[in-house]
Protein backbone atom coordinates (compact mmCIF):
# COMPACT_ATOMS: atom_id res chain seq x y z
CA UNK A 1 0.00 0.00 0.00
CA UNK A 2 1.43 3.30 -1.03
CA UNK A 3 0.87 5.94 1.89
CA UNK A 4 3.25 8.69 1.12
CA UNK A 5 1.13 10.63 -0.96
CA UNK A 6 -2.07 10.90 1.35
CA UNK A 7 -1.43 14.09 3.88
CA UNK A 8 1.84 13.11 6.32
CA UNK A 9 1.29 14.40 9.91
CA UNK A 10 4.11 16.49 9.52
CA UNK A 11 2.22 18.09 6.45
CA UNK A 12 -1.12 17.94 7.96
CA UNK A 13 0.39 20.28 11.10
CA UNK A 14 1.77 22.97 8.93
CA UNK A 15 -1.36 23.61 6.90
CA UNK A 16 -3.06 23.03 10.02
CA UNK A 17 -1.22 26.17 11.12
CA UNK A 18 -1.51 27.94 8.02
CA UNK A 19 -4.95 27.32 8.05
CA UNK A 20 -5.71 28.57 10.94
CA UNK A 21 -3.15 31.61 11.40
CA UNK A 22 -4.22 32.99 7.97
CA UNK A 23 -7.67 31.47 7.50
CA UNK A 24 -8.94 31.88 10.93
CA UNK A 25 -10.18 28.77 10.69
CA UNK A 26 -9.61 25.76 12.87
CA UNK A 27 -9.51 22.07 11.29
CA UNK A 28 -9.93 18.66 13.35
CA UNK A 29 -7.15 16.31 13.15
CA UNK A 30 -9.86 13.94 11.85
CA UNK A 31 -10.92 16.10 8.84
CA UNK A 32 -7.27 15.49 6.59
CA UNK A 33 -9.55 13.92 4.21
CA UNK A 34 -11.77 16.24 3.91
CA UNK A 35 -8.87 18.96 3.07
CA UNK A 36 -7.50 16.39 0.45
CA UNK A 37 -10.05 16.54 -1.87
CA UNK A 38 -11.08 20.22 -1.49
CA UNK A 39 -7.95 21.69 -2.25
CA UNK A 40 -7.37 19.00 -5.26
CA UNK A 41 -7.53 22.01 -7.78
CA UNK A 42 -5.62 23.83 -6.18
CA UNK A 43 -2.91 21.60 -6.92
CA UNK A 44 -3.85 21.70 -10.63
CA UNK A 45 -3.55 25.18 -10.73
CA UNK A 46 -0.63 25.82 -8.79
CA UNK A 47 1.26 23.26 -11.00
CA UNK A 48 1.99 21.16 -7.77
CA UNK A 49 2.99 17.47 -7.60
CA UNK A 50 2.41 16.68 -3.94
CA UNK A 51 0.45 18.16 -1.07
CA UNK A 52 3.56 19.05 0.46
CA UNK A 53 4.54 21.20 -2.26
CA UNK A 54 1.53 23.07 -2.41
CA UNK A 55 1.68 23.47 1.28
CA UNK A 56 4.66 25.27 0.79
CA UNK A 57 3.98 27.38 -1.75
CA UNK A 58 0.79 29.10 0.19
CA UNK A 59 2.97 29.05 3.45
CA UNK A 60 5.54 31.26 2.06
CA UNK A 61 3.08 33.23 -0.31
CA UNK A 62 1.31 34.67 3.00
CA UNK A 63 -1.01 36.71 0.27
CA UNK A 64 -4.47 37.30 1.13
CA UNK A 65 -6.21 35.79 -2.41
CA UNK A 66 -4.49 32.86 -1.93
CA UNK A 67 -5.37 32.79 1.80
CA UNK A 68 -9.10 33.29 0.54
CA UNK A 69 -8.77 31.03 -1.69
CA UNK A 70 -8.43 28.20 0.69
CA UNK A 71 -11.04 29.09 2.96
CA UNK A 72 -13.55 28.96 0.10
CA UNK A 73 -11.89 25.59 -0.80
CA UNK A 74 -12.38 24.20 2.52
CA UNK A 75 -15.58 25.38 4.14
CA UNK A 76 -18.88 23.95 3.52
CA UNK A 77 -21.81 25.88 2.33
CA UNK A 78 -24.14 23.67 3.50
CA UNK A 79 -27.30 26.08 4.05
CA UNK A 80 -31.04 25.25 4.20
CA UNK A 81 -34.25 27.85 3.90
CA UNK A 82 -35.54 29.12 7.05
CA UNK A 83 -32.56 27.04 9.22
CA UNK A 84 -33.66 26.40 12.55
CA UNK A 85 -37.08 28.17 12.50
CA UNK A 86 -36.75 30.60 15.32
CA UNK A 87 -35.01 33.07 14.03
CA UNK A 88 -37.73 33.90 11.56
CA UNK A 89 -40.78 33.21 14.31
CA UNK A 90 -38.57 36.38 16.49
CA UNK A 91 -37.98 38.22 13.07
CA UNK A 92 -42.16 38.18 12.55
CA UNK A 93 -43.02 37.89 15.64
CA UNK A 94 -40.65 40.47 17.82
CA UNK A 95 -38.57 42.66 15.19
CA UNK A 96 -40.71 43.56 12.42
CA UNK A 97 -43.86 44.96 15.20
CA UNK A 98 -41.50 47.11 16.44
CA UNK A 99 -39.80 48.06 13.34
CA UNK A 100 -42.88 49.05 11.89
CA UNK A 101 -44.21 51.40 14.62
CA UNK A 102 -40.76 52.64 15.04
CA UNK A 103 -40.92 53.94 10.82
CA UNK A 104 -44.67 55.11 11.50
CA UNK A 105 -43.24 56.74 13.84
CA UNK A 106 -40.92 58.18 12.62
CA UNK A 107 -38.09 57.35 14.90
CA UNK A 108 -35.89 55.17 12.54
CA UNK A 109 -36.01 55.89 8.56
CA UNK A 110 -34.65 52.64 7.38
CA UNK A 111 -33.94 49.16 8.60
CA UNK A 112 -30.65 47.18 7.36
CA UNK A 113 -30.48 43.64 7.92
CA UNK A 114 -27.12 41.65 7.22
CA UNK A 115 -26.70 37.77 6.08
CA UNK A 116 -22.81 37.34 7.08
CA UNK A 117 -21.88 34.24 5.28
CA UNK A 118 -25.12 33.71 3.12
CA UNK A 119 -23.61 30.66 0.99
CA UNK A 120 -26.37 30.03 -2.14
CA UNK A 121 -28.80 32.97 -0.70
CA UNK A 122 -31.14 30.88 1.60
CA UNK A 123 -30.66 32.76 4.65
CA UNK A 124 -31.14 36.49 2.79
CA UNK A 125 -33.99 35.08 0.95
CA UNK A 126 -35.98 33.31 3.66
CA UNK A 127 -35.59 36.88 5.13
CA UNK A 128 -36.83 38.93 2.65
CA UNK A 129 -39.72 36.60 2.23
CA UNK A 130 -40.67 36.98 5.41
CA UNK A 131 -40.95 40.92 5.78
CA UNK A 132 -42.08 40.82 1.89
CA UNK A 133 -45.08 38.36 3.35
CA UNK A 134 -45.05 39.95 6.75
CA UNK A 135 -46.18 43.83 5.12
CA UNK A 136 -48.20 42.45 2.46
CA UNK A 137 -50.65 40.60 4.31
CA UNK A 138 -51.12 44.02 6.43
CA UNK A 139 -51.20 46.23 3.11
CA UNK A 140 -48.25 47.89 3.96
CA UNK A 141 -45.97 46.68 1.31
CA UNK A 142 -46.26 49.92 -1.12
CA UNK A 143 -45.34 52.14 2.00
CA UNK A 144 -42.68 50.02 3.69
CA UNK A 145 -40.80 47.82 1.51
CA UNK A 146 -38.38 50.06 0.11
CA UNK A 147 -37.29 50.56 4.17
CA UNK A 148 -36.12 47.68 4.11
CA UNK A 149 -32.27 46.42 3.06
CA UNK A 150 -30.55 43.46 2.99
CA UNK A 151 -27.11 43.02 2.36
CA UNK A 152 -25.20 38.96 1.71
CA UNK A 153 -21.58 38.82 2.11
CA UNK A 154 -20.13 35.47 1.86
CA UNK A 155 -16.32 34.94 0.69
CA UNK A 156 -16.87 32.93 -1.94
CA UNK A 157 -17.69 34.27 -5.36
CA UNK A 158 -19.26 31.45 -6.94
CA UNK A 159 -21.95 30.84 -4.55
CA UNK A 160 -22.99 34.51 -4.60
CA UNK A 161 -23.28 33.68 -8.65
CA UNK A 162 -25.57 31.34 -7.74
CA UNK A 163 -27.33 33.05 -4.92
CA UNK A 164 -28.19 36.32 -7.41
CA UNK A 165 -29.56 34.08 -10.16
CA UNK A 166 -32.58 32.88 -7.47
CA UNK A 167 -32.94 29.70 -9.51
CA UNK A 168 -32.74 26.69 -7.35
CA UNK A 169 -32.73 22.95 -7.96
CA UNK A 170 -35.58 20.95 -6.48
CA UNK A 171 -33.16 19.11 -3.46
CA UNK A 172 -32.41 22.52 -2.48
CA UNK A 173 -36.21 23.88 -2.35
CA UNK A 174 -37.30 20.47 -0.26
CA UNK A 175 -34.75 21.70 2.28
CA UNK A 176 -36.54 23.45 4.53
CA UNK A 177 -38.85 25.46 2.21
CA UNK A 178 -42.54 25.80 3.50
CA UNK A 179 -45.21 25.45 0.92
CA UNK A 180 -47.19 28.41 1.78
CA UNK A 181 -43.66 30.36 0.68
CA UNK A 182 -42.71 28.25 -1.76
CA UNK A 183 -46.24 28.43 -3.18
CA UNK A 184 -46.05 31.99 -2.99
CA UNK A 185 -42.85 32.95 -3.96
CA UNK A 186 -41.45 30.70 -6.58
CA UNK A 187 -42.58 29.63 -9.85
CA UNK A 188 -41.29 26.12 -11.72
CA UNK A 189 -39.87 25.54 -14.55
CA UNK A 190 -39.79 21.72 -15.03
CA UNK A 191 -37.57 20.78 -12.39
CA UNK A 192 -35.58 24.05 -11.32
CA UNK A 193 -37.88 26.74 -8.82
CA UNK A 194 -37.25 30.41 -9.84
CA UNK A 195 -37.62 33.28 -7.38
CA UNK A 196 -40.04 36.19 -7.85
CA UNK A 197 -37.81 39.52 -8.79
CA UNK A 198 -39.64 41.36 -5.99
CA UNK A 199 -37.64 38.88 -3.47
CA UNK A 200 -34.87 39.12 -5.78
CA UNK A 201 -34.29 42.24 -5.32
CA UNK A 202 -34.29 43.07 -1.97
CA UNK A 203 -31.25 41.39 -1.31
CA UNK A 204 -27.71 43.15 -2.60
CA UNK A 205 -25.34 40.53 -2.75
CA UNK A 206 -21.57 41.24 -2.01
CA UNK A 207 -18.24 39.47 -2.08
CA UNK A 208 -17.08 40.12 1.49
CA UNK A 209 -14.41 38.22 3.88
CA UNK A 210 -15.38 38.40 7.42
CA UNK A 211 -11.45 38.92 8.39
CA UNK A 212 -11.43 42.62 6.95
CA UNK A 213 -13.10 45.47 8.82
CA UNK A 214 -16.92 45.77 8.94
CA UNK A 215 -16.46 49.98 8.50
CA UNK A 216 -17.49 50.41 4.77
CA UNK A 217 -20.81 48.15 5.24
CA UNK A 218 -22.64 50.81 7.73
CA UNK A 219 -24.18 49.87 10.22
CA UNK A 220 -27.37 47.19 11.02
CA UNK A 221 -30.48 46.82 13.03
CA UNK A 222 -29.95 42.81 12.42
CA UNK A 223 -26.85 40.62 11.46
CA UNK A 224 -27.26 37.17 10.81
CA UNK A 225 -23.91 35.16 11.11
CA UNK A 226 -25.03 31.67 11.45
CA UNK A 227 -23.35 28.17 10.90
CA UNK A 228 -20.11 30.21 9.68
CA UNK A 229 -18.42 31.10 13.21
CA UNK A 230 -18.42 26.96 14.22
CA UNK A 231 -15.29 26.63 11.73
CA UNK A 232 -13.36 29.76 12.80
CA UNK A 233 -10.27 29.64 15.72
CA UNK A 234 -11.47 31.38 18.95
CA UNK A 235 -9.72 33.86 18.58
CA UNK A 236 -11.29 35.18 14.89
CA UNK A 237 -14.83 34.30 16.59
CA UNK A 238 -13.85 36.32 19.86
CA UNK A 239 -13.08 38.93 17.35
CA UNK A 240 -16.08 38.93 15.16
CA UNK A 241 -18.14 38.86 18.02
CA UNK A 242 -16.84 42.34 18.62
CA UNK A 243 -16.85 43.92 15.33
CA UNK A 244 -20.12 42.77 15.19
CA UNK A 245 -21.85 44.30 18.07
CA UNK A 246 -19.92 47.54 16.29
CA UNK A 247 -21.38 47.09 13.31
CA UNK A 248 -25.20 46.77 15.29
CA UNK A 249 -26.98 49.81 16.02
CA UNK A 250 -27.86 50.37 19.48
CA UNK A 251 -29.93 47.27 20.85
CA UNK A 252 -29.02 45.93 17.32
CA UNK A 253 -29.63 42.05 16.80
CA UNK A 254 -27.34 38.99 16.43
CA UNK A 255 -28.32 35.93 15.49
CA UNK A 256 -25.92 32.92 15.45
CA UNK A 257 -26.92 29.07 14.54
CA UNK A 258 -29.33 27.54 17.14
CA UNK A 259 -26.54 24.74 18.06
CA UNK A 260 -23.74 27.45 18.48
CA UNK A 261 -22.07 29.34 21.27
CA UNK A 262 -20.34 32.33 21.82
CA UNK A 263 -18.29 32.27 25.18
CA UNK A 264 -17.24 35.87 25.44
CA UNK A 265 -20.56 37.61 24.48
CA UNK A 266 -21.39 39.81 27.70
CA UNK A 267 -19.54 42.48 27.35
CA UNK A 268 -21.53 43.33 24.51
CA UNK A 269 -25.05 41.52 24.12
CA UNK A 270 -27.51 40.23 26.12
CA UNK A 271 -29.35 37.45 25.35
CA UNK A 272 -32.95 37.44 25.03
CA UNK A 273 -35.23 34.25 24.27
CA UNK A 274 -38.35 33.63 22.23
CA UNK A 275 -40.21 30.34 22.11
CA UNK A 276 -37.33 28.55 22.52
CA UNK A 277 -35.15 30.67 19.82
CA UNK A 278 -31.95 32.43 21.38
CA UNK A 279 -30.69 35.77 19.97
CA UNK A 280 -28.84 38.72 21.29
CA UNK A 281 -29.50 42.38 21.98
CA UNK A 282 -26.64 44.37 21.73
CA UNK A 283 -26.02 46.15 24.95
CA UNK A 284 -27.39 50.11 25.12
CA UNK A 285 -24.44 52.72 25.86
CA UNK A 286 -23.01 52.55 29.03
CA UNK A 287 -22.02 56.23 30.25
CA UNK B 1 -23.79 23.48 -24.11
CA UNK B 2 -23.84 19.78 -22.05
CA UNK B 3 -22.25 18.71 -18.99
CA UNK B 4 -21.87 14.57 -19.02
CA UNK B 5 -21.97 12.92 -15.87
CA UNK B 6 -20.97 9.47 -16.10
CA UNK B 7 -21.66 7.11 -12.83
CA UNK B 8 -23.42 3.47 -12.83
CA UNK B 9 -25.79 4.76 -10.41
CA UNK B 10 -28.73 6.07 -11.61
CA UNK B 11 -29.49 8.48 -8.20
CA UNK B 12 -25.88 9.67 -8.54
CA UNK B 13 -26.80 10.94 -12.38
CA UNK B 14 -30.37 12.40 -10.96
CA UNK B 15 -28.72 14.61 -7.73
CA UNK B 16 -26.30 15.84 -10.81
CA UNK B 17 -29.28 16.45 -13.32
CA UNK B 18 -30.61 18.69 -10.55
CA UNK B 19 -27.67 20.97 -10.33
CA UNK B 20 -26.84 21.04 -14.04
CA UNK B 21 -29.82 22.06 -14.70
CA UNK B 22 -30.54 24.92 -12.37
CA UNK B 23 -27.14 26.03 -14.19
CA UNK B 24 -29.10 26.21 -17.61
CA UNK B 25 -26.64 23.30 -18.88
CA UNK B 26 -28.67 20.29 -20.75
CA UNK B 27 -27.39 16.73 -19.22
CA UNK B 28 -25.97 13.70 -20.69
CA UNK B 29 -25.70 10.40 -19.04
CA UNK B 30 -24.18 7.70 -19.39
CA UNK B 31 -23.93 4.81 -16.69
CA UNK B 32 -20.35 3.68 -17.71
CA UNK B 33 -17.42 4.44 -20.13
CA UNK B 34 -18.17 2.38 -22.67
CA UNK B 35 -21.24 4.06 -22.92
CA UNK B 36 -19.48 7.94 -22.59
CA UNK B 37 -17.04 7.17 -24.89
CA UNK B 38 -19.65 6.70 -27.66
CA UNK B 39 -21.49 9.52 -27.08
CA UNK B 40 -18.10 11.94 -27.01
CA UNK B 41 -17.30 10.35 -30.35
CA UNK B 42 -20.39 12.04 -31.77
CA UNK B 43 -20.90 15.51 -28.95
CA UNK B 44 -17.54 16.11 -27.97
CA UNK B 45 -17.55 19.63 -29.78
CA UNK B 46 -21.36 20.22 -27.11
CA UNK B 47 -19.68 18.95 -24.13
CA UNK B 48 -18.20 21.67 -21.49
CA UNK B 49 -17.47 19.14 -18.60
CA UNK B 50 -17.35 15.68 -17.74
CA UNK B 51 -18.25 13.97 -13.95
CA UNK B 52 -16.76 11.29 -13.86
CA UNK B 53 -16.84 8.61 -11.34
CA UNK B 54 -13.98 6.33 -10.51
CA UNK B 55 -15.56 3.03 -9.76
CA UNK B 56 -17.85 1.33 -12.38
CA UNK B 57 -18.32 -1.82 -14.12
CA UNK B 58 -16.05 -2.50 -16.90
CA UNK B 59 -13.61 0.69 -17.70
CA UNK B 60 -13.07 2.27 -14.24
CA UNK B 61 -12.93 6.36 -14.40
CA UNK B 62 -9.33 6.54 -14.04
CA UNK B 63 -8.76 4.79 -17.29
CA UNK B 64 -11.54 6.97 -19.03
CA UNK B 65 -9.70 9.95 -17.67
CA UNK B 66 -6.76 8.98 -19.03
CA UNK B 67 -8.01 8.25 -22.72
CA UNK B 68 -9.37 11.60 -22.86
CA UNK B 69 -6.88 13.65 -21.48
CA UNK B 70 -4.75 11.28 -24.85
CA UNK B 71 -7.47 12.34 -27.28
CA UNK B 72 -6.98 15.38 -29.33
CA UNK B 73 -10.31 16.27 -29.11
CA UNK B 74 -11.22 15.32 -26.15
CA UNK B 75 -8.35 16.54 -23.89
CA UNK B 76 -9.42 20.21 -23.54
CA UNK B 77 -13.02 19.51 -22.03
CA UNK B 78 -12.46 19.55 -18.17
CA UNK B 79 -13.15 16.82 -15.80
CA UNK B 80 -14.14 16.50 -12.54
CA UNK B 81 -14.13 12.88 -10.83
CA UNK B 82 -16.87 12.70 -8.59
CA UNK B 83 -16.21 9.80 -6.51
CA UNK B 84 -16.62 7.82 -3.13
CA UNK B 85 -13.08 6.89 -4.07
CA UNK B 86 -10.90 8.91 -1.42
CA UNK B 87 -7.04 9.25 -0.11
CA UNK B 88 -4.62 11.42 -1.16
CA UNK B 89 -3.30 8.81 -3.19
CA UNK B 90 -5.85 8.65 -5.91
CA UNK B 91 -6.19 12.24 -5.93
CA UNK B 92 -2.80 13.12 -6.72
CA UNK B 93 -3.15 10.57 -9.98
CA UNK B 94 -5.90 12.04 -11.09
CA UNK B 95 -5.19 15.96 -10.67
CA UNK B 96 -1.27 14.51 -12.40
CA UNK B 97 -3.59 12.67 -15.14
CA UNK B 98 -5.48 16.46 -16.14
CA UNK B 99 -8.67 16.38 -13.83
CA UNK B 100 -9.50 19.72 -12.86
CA UNK B 101 -11.44 18.78 -9.66
CA UNK B 102 -12.43 15.89 -7.22
CA UNK B 103 -15.48 16.06 -5.18
CA UNK B 104 -15.52 12.79 -2.89
CA UNK B 105 -19.21 11.76 -2.21
CA UNK B 106 -20.86 12.25 0.00
CA UNK B 107 -20.97 16.08 -1.23
CA UNK B 108 -24.35 18.36 -0.42
CA UNK B 109 -25.69 20.00 -3.46
CA UNK B 110 -24.32 23.34 -2.61
CA UNK B 111 -20.67 22.07 -2.95
CA UNK B 112 -21.43 20.31 -6.00
CA UNK B 113 -23.20 22.97 -7.59
CA UNK B 114 -20.30 24.99 -6.77
CA UNK B 115 -17.14 22.76 -8.21
CA UNK B 116 -19.53 22.54 -11.14
CA UNK B 117 -19.09 26.32 -11.51
CA UNK B 118 -15.68 26.44 -10.89
CA UNK B 119 -14.85 23.35 -13.32
CA UNK B 120 -16.64 25.86 -15.95
CA UNK B 121 -14.89 28.68 -14.87
CA UNK B 122 -11.59 27.10 -15.94
CA UNK B 123 -12.19 25.19 -18.98
CA UNK C 1 -4.54 -11.29 7.18
CA UNK C 2 -5.39 -10.73 11.24
CA UNK C 3 -7.32 -7.84 12.72
CA UNK C 4 -4.81 -6.90 15.27
CA UNK C 5 -5.31 -2.89 13.91
CA UNK C 6 -8.85 -2.58 14.33
CA UNK C 7 -11.09 -4.30 16.56
CA UNK C 8 -15.08 -3.94 16.09
CA UNK C 9 -15.25 -1.17 18.84
CA UNK C 10 -13.19 0.88 16.86
CA UNK C 11 -14.61 0.23 13.34
CA UNK C 12 -18.17 0.97 15.21
CA UNK C 13 -17.36 3.94 15.91
CA UNK C 14 -16.10 4.81 12.42
CA UNK C 15 -19.35 3.68 10.93
CA UNK C 16 -21.28 5.17 13.01
CA UNK C 17 -19.51 8.76 11.93
CA UNK C 18 -19.97 7.91 8.64
CA UNK C 19 -23.89 7.03 8.61
CA UNK C 20 -24.49 10.45 9.84
CA UNK C 21 -22.11 11.84 7.86
CA UNK C 22 -23.55 10.43 5.13
CA UNK C 23 -27.25 10.56 5.50
CA UNK C 24 -26.60 14.15 6.77
CA UNK C 25 -25.07 15.39 4.15
CA UNK C 26 -27.06 13.45 1.16
CA UNK C 27 -30.15 14.71 2.50
CA UNK C 28 -30.10 18.00 4.99
CA UNK C 29 -31.53 15.58 8.14
CA UNK C 30 -30.26 15.43 11.61
CA UNK C 31 -29.23 12.45 12.00
CA UNK C 32 -28.92 11.19 16.18
CA UNK C 33 -27.72 7.54 16.83
CA UNK C 34 -29.02 4.64 18.99
CA UNK C 35 -27.13 1.55 20.30
CA UNK C 36 -30.12 0.20 21.18
CA UNK C 37 -31.22 -2.43 17.99
CA UNK C 38 -34.08 -4.49 19.86
CA UNK C 39 -36.67 -2.65 17.74
CA UNK C 40 -35.02 -4.88 14.86
CA UNK C 41 -36.98 -7.43 15.53
CA UNK C 42 -40.51 -5.84 15.45
CA UNK C 43 -39.27 -3.74 11.87
CA UNK C 44 -39.25 -6.84 10.25
CA UNK C 45 -42.73 -7.26 9.87
CA UNK C 46 -43.08 -4.08 7.45
CA UNK C 47 -42.02 -4.25 4.20
CA UNK C 48 -37.85 -3.50 4.40
CA UNK C 49 -35.56 -2.35 2.15
CA UNK C 50 -31.90 -3.58 2.56
CA UNK C 51 -28.63 -1.92 0.70
CA UNK C 52 -25.60 -4.32 1.19
CA UNK C 53 -21.76 -3.92 0.36
CA UNK C 54 -18.89 -6.72 1.38
CA UNK C 55 -15.50 -5.66 2.54
CA UNK C 56 -12.43 -7.79 1.94
CA UNK C 57 -9.22 -7.50 2.96
CA UNK C 58 -7.89 -6.62 6.27
CA UNK C 59 -11.57 -7.47 7.23
CA UNK C 60 -13.80 -9.51 5.81
CA UNK C 61 -17.59 -8.04 6.33
CA UNK C 62 -20.89 -7.47 5.59
CA UNK C 63 -22.54 -3.96 5.59
CA UNK C 64 -26.11 -3.63 5.58
CA UNK C 65 -28.36 -0.50 6.14
CA UNK C 66 -31.81 -1.42 6.05
CA UNK C 67 -35.17 0.62 6.63
CA UNK C 68 -38.94 0.51 6.43
CA UNK C 69 -40.09 1.23 2.60
CA UNK C 70 -41.49 4.80 3.20
CA UNK C 71 -38.58 5.83 5.08
CA UNK C 72 -36.15 5.03 2.06
CA UNK C 73 -38.34 7.11 -0.11
CA UNK C 74 -38.36 9.63 2.26
CA UNK C 75 -34.55 9.57 2.39
CA UNK C 76 -33.99 8.78 -1.14
CA UNK C 77 -37.04 11.70 -2.26
CA UNK C 78 -34.37 14.15 -0.06
CA UNK C 79 -31.25 13.02 -1.89
CA UNK C 80 -32.97 13.71 -5.38
CA UNK C 81 -35.45 16.69 -5.30
CA UNK C 82 -38.03 13.87 -6.66
CA UNK C 83 -41.28 13.71 -4.69
CA UNK C 84 -41.83 10.54 -2.88
CA UNK C 85 -44.65 9.84 -4.92
CA UNK C 86 -42.87 9.73 -8.43
CA UNK C 87 -40.06 7.81 -7.43
CA UNK C 88 -39.62 4.68 -9.25
CA UNK C 89 -39.04 0.94 -7.51
CA UNK C 90 -35.69 1.63 -8.97
CA UNK C 91 -34.35 4.76 -7.71
CA UNK C 92 -35.29 3.56 -4.04
CA UNK C 93 -33.31 0.31 -4.65
CA UNK C 94 -30.15 2.56 -6.32
CA UNK C 95 -30.72 5.24 -3.50
CA UNK C 96 -30.07 2.61 -0.66
CA UNK C 97 -26.90 0.99 -2.71
CA UNK C 98 -25.53 4.55 -3.46
CA UNK C 99 -25.82 5.02 0.59
CA UNK C 100 -24.06 2.04 1.41
CA UNK C 101 -21.20 2.49 -1.51
CA UNK C 102 -20.61 6.20 -0.03
CA UNK C 103 -20.64 4.87 3.74
CA UNK C 104 -18.33 1.88 3.02
CA UNK C 105 -16.49 4.59 0.78
CA UNK C 106 -16.06 6.74 3.68
CA UNK C 107 -15.05 3.98 6.37
CA UNK C 108 -12.84 2.44 4.18
CA UNK C 109 -10.95 5.78 3.52
CA UNK C 110 -10.58 5.88 7.33
CA UNK C 111 -8.63 2.49 7.53
CA UNK C 112 -6.88 2.52 4.24
CA UNK C 113 -5.41 5.68 6.12
CA UNK C 114 -4.29 3.24 8.95
CA UNK C 115 -2.73 1.33 6.73
CA UNK C 116 -5.30 -1.53 6.22
CA UNK C 117 -5.70 -3.38 2.76
CA UNK C 118 -9.30 -3.52 1.76
CA UNK C 119 -11.45 -3.83 -1.26
CA UNK C 120 -15.18 -3.63 -1.55
CA UNK C 121 -17.50 -5.08 -3.67
CA UNK C 122 -20.56 -3.17 -5.87
CA UNK C 123 -24.01 -2.33 -3.92
CA UNK C 124 -26.81 -3.55 -4.00
CA UNK C 125 -29.76 -3.76 -2.36
CA UNK C 126 -33.07 -6.60 -1.66
CA UNK C 127 -36.68 -5.86 -0.38
CA UNK C 128 -39.38 -7.61 1.15
CA UNK C 129 -41.57 -8.55 4.20
CA UNK C 130 -39.92 -10.76 7.51
CA UNK C 131 -35.96 -10.69 6.01
CA UNK C 132 -34.24 -11.95 8.51
CA UNK C 133 -30.68 -11.72 8.52
CA UNK C 134 -28.80 -14.76 10.33
CA UNK C 135 -25.06 -14.75 11.21
CA UNK C 136 -23.03 -16.96 12.40
CA UNK C 137 -20.80 -15.27 14.01
CA UNK C 138 -22.99 -13.40 16.67
CA UNK C 139 -19.75 -11.95 19.01
CA UNK C 140 -19.02 -10.17 15.76
CA UNK C 141 -21.85 -8.39 14.74
CA UNK C 142 -22.49 -4.56 15.01
CA UNK C 143 -25.82 -3.60 15.68
CA UNK C 144 -26.82 0.43 15.50
CA UNK C 145 -30.28 2.44 14.89
CA UNK C 146 -29.95 6.03 13.26
CA UNK C 147 -33.50 8.20 13.94
CA UNK C 148 -34.03 11.36 11.76
CA UNK C 149 -37.56 12.81 12.65
CA UNK C 150 -39.89 9.99 10.62
CA UNK C 151 -36.94 8.02 9.48
CA UNK C 152 -35.53 5.33 11.07
CA UNK C 153 -32.31 3.17 9.36
CA UNK C 154 -30.63 0.02 11.14
CA UNK C 155 -26.85 -0.50 9.77
CA UNK C 156 -25.85 -3.94 10.77
CA UNK C 157 -22.12 -5.32 10.23
CA UNK C 158 -20.73 -9.09 10.21
CA UNK C 159 -17.82 -10.55 9.83
CA UNK C 160 -17.47 -12.73 7.53
C1 LIG D 1 -22.26 26.56 6.32
S1 LIG D 1 -22.50 28.02 5.39
C2 LIG D 1 -23.84 28.77 6.28
C3 LIG D 1 -24.81 29.49 5.38
C4 LIG D 1 -25.97 30.18 6.08
N1 LIG D 1 -25.52 31.25 6.94
C5 LIG D 1 -26.81 29.20 6.88
O1 LIG D 1 -26.80 29.26 8.10
O2 LIG D 1 -27.46 28.36 6.28
C6 LIG D 1 -21.09 28.99 5.82
C7 LIG D 1 -20.71 30.07 4.80
O3 LIG D 1 -19.74 30.95 5.38
C8 LIG D 1 -18.83 31.37 4.39
N2 LIG D 1 -17.55 31.79 5.00
C9 LIG D 1 -16.63 31.03 5.61
N3 LIG D 1 -15.59 31.76 6.02
C10 LIG D 1 -15.84 33.05 5.66
C11 LIG D 1 -15.13 34.28 5.79
N4 LIG D 1 -13.92 34.35 6.39
N5 LIG D 1 -15.70 35.40 5.31
C12 LIG D 1 -16.91 35.34 4.71
N6 LIG D 1 -17.63 34.21 4.55
C13 LIG D 1 -17.10 33.07 5.01
C14 LIG D 1 -18.68 30.13 3.50
O4 LIG D 1 -18.25 30.48 2.20
C15 LIG D 1 -20.10 29.53 3.53
O5 LIG D 1 -20.84 29.90 2.41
Amino acid sequence: MNMNVNISSKEFALMQRYIEEECGISIGNDKAYLIESRLSSMLGEFNCSSYEELYHLIYTKKDRRVSERVIDAITTNETLWFRDKTPWIILEKVLLPQYIKDLESGKRDRIRIWSAGCSTGQEPYSTAMVIHNFLDIRGLKEKFLPKFEIVATDISSTVLEVAKKGRYDSISIMRGMPASYRDKYFKREGRVWILDDEIRNMVDFRQFNLQNSFVLLGKFHIIFCRYVMIYFSSDLKDELVSKFSMALKDSGILFIGSSEMLSVYREYFDMEQYEGGVYYRKKGEVL
Amino acid sequence: MKIMTVDDSAIVRKIIRSAVEVLDYEVVEAKDAKEALDILEDEYEDIALILLDWNMPGMDGFEMLELIKKDKHLRHIPVMMVTSETGGENIIKAIQTGATHYLVKPFTIEELTKRILECLGRG
Amino acid sequence: MDMVSVDMKKLNGLLNRAVIDVITTMTGFDVEDDPDCSQFAEFESVETIIGVMAVFGSIDAVVALATDINSSKLIVAYMTGIMPTDLTDEDVHDGMAELVNMLVGRVKADLVREGLDLSITSPFSISGTNIEMVFKDRENRICRRFIAGDVEMFLSVAKI
